[in-house]
């Protein structure tokens, strides 16, 4: 599908001239509330109106019109042409896009609607198109000098100011910390220790004496129980 | 070919008659456990025994019908399946066949608790009745199951005391495996 500029702008231009123009004084279906002697009750804002209550007049009249046990899409379709109907505004002097379904005679005019149209140029903005830069040279910070490679023993060190109480008890492990340490082994390796599984040494004396013993049916497994 | 076990329609409700029948229309009555293990105590051992041996024996008969001729020549396998699916549709429990050297003995787990003797019993009768053989049955458990060591009846007598001496299946086995030649 085409993207029609001349028309969309034509209907622009029509949206904008109809903003230009005063609204149209509200239609009221029905008469003004009215109190018991007859004056007209003011509607509050927050309350539904009686509009709200009751259909306005034309719409009435056409939903008179609708059947109500055709089916679901073709009832759609006419509530659709009476919304259409009734918001066109007589005071802007122009026709509805689409006509009635009543009239059928006079063709609709067609138009033309892109899926996605995309953005405007407005939207948009102004594209500016860079030049590529060849051969640059980019600079980038000096890095940070390493860190100083000397040993632990040519760092300065000032000793605690305040000292320890003699009285501090070991910890609990610190003999087996300071064996592992002489004896060059990680804090973190333990000794892996293979268990040897616990058998029942009833039922491995008597299985392997009778390995060789298969019954080929039950009564015989019986009979040689019964002989025990 | 040996037939397999069947537990199609073996018991039917007939809840608009208030009935339940098994396959031969045979009545049967659906009680709570505690209730039947209470009136067993309240019988007696001989007629705990009793009762536990007609409900093997019927299951015993069942199983040689069944079998037919192959009763006699049919493997651990068949047994299993035929004894454990008749055990099972009274509620007694998942039976095993375990052969401990030359010894038998019937695993039974899941049986409901206190129900030893009456397994014990049942294993009788469905072993005499199905098989033509005189045997006793001394009954150990172990864990959560209980196992039933098949002897004759000199045996019983004998792995009983060993029993009552504190030794486990296993060295009751042991020794009787020792004593015999």
């Amino acid at each position: 599908m085409r993207f029609d500029r001349h028309k969309l702008e034509a209907l622009l231009g029509r949206i904008q001239h109809n903003m230009t123009l005063p609204r149209a004084p509200g239609r009221t279906p029905g008469p003004a509330p009215t109190g018991s002697g007859g004056t007209p009750l003011p509607l509050e804002l927050d309350e539904p109106g009686l509009d709200s209550l009751s259909p306005p007049a034309h719409a009435a009249s056409v939903t008179d019109d609708l059947d109500l046990d055709e089916p679901p899409e073709s009832g759609r379709s006419r509530v659709r042409s009476a919304e259409l109907i009734g918001s066109y505004d007589e005071a802007d002097g122009h026709p509805p896009l689409t006509p009635p379904p009543e009239s059928g005679e006079e063709p609709a005019p067609k138009v033309s609607i892109p899926r996605d149209p995309g953005p405007t140029m407005a939207q948009l903005g102004q594209t500016i198109t860079l030049e590529e830069e060849s051969g640059g040279v980019l600079e980038l910070a000096e890095p940070a000098p390493p860190p100083s490679r000397r040993g632990v023993d040519q760092l300065e060190m000032s000793p605690p100011q305040v000292g320890y109480s003699e009285e501090l008890p070991l910890p609990e492990n610190a003999r087996e910390e300071l064996d592992r340490v002489r004896l060059g082994q990680s804090t973190e390796v333990g000794p892996t220790v293979h268990s040897r599984p616990v058998l029942s040494t009833n039922v491995v004396d008597f299985v392997s004496a009778v390995r060789s013993y298969q019954p080929e049916t039950f009564l015989d497994l019986l009979d040689t129980s019964l002989r025990l | 070919m040996t037939p397999r076990f069947d537990p199609t329609r073996a018991i039917v409700y007939d809840l608009s008659r208030g009935q339940l029948r098994d396959d031969e229309g045979q009545a049967r009555l659906n009680v709570p456990y505690f209730q039947l293990h209470r009136l067993c105590e309240q019988a007696g051992v001989e007629a705990t025994a009793d009762f536990g041996q007609a409900l093997g024996g019927d299951i015993g008969r069942r199983i040689r019908e069944r079998l037919g001729s192959n009763v006699d020549v049919a493997d651990v396998s068949v047994w299993t399946e035929h004894l454990g699916g008749h055990l099972a549709l009274l509620g007694l429990g998942d039976l095993t066949l375990e052969r401990w050297g030359r010894a038998l003995v019937v695993r039974v787990s899941g049986a409901p608790a206190g129900s030893a003797s009456l397994l014990s019993a049942v294993v009788t009768g469905a072993l005499q009745r199905g098989l033509g053989r005189n045997v006793q049955i001394v009954p150990f458990e172990v864990e959560d199951a209980v196992a039933l060591l098949v002897l004759s009846p000199e045996t019983a007598g004998r792995a009983r005391a060993l029993r009552e001496a504190g030794e486990s299946l296993g060295r009751v086995v042991e020794q009787l495996h020792r004593g015999s030649p």
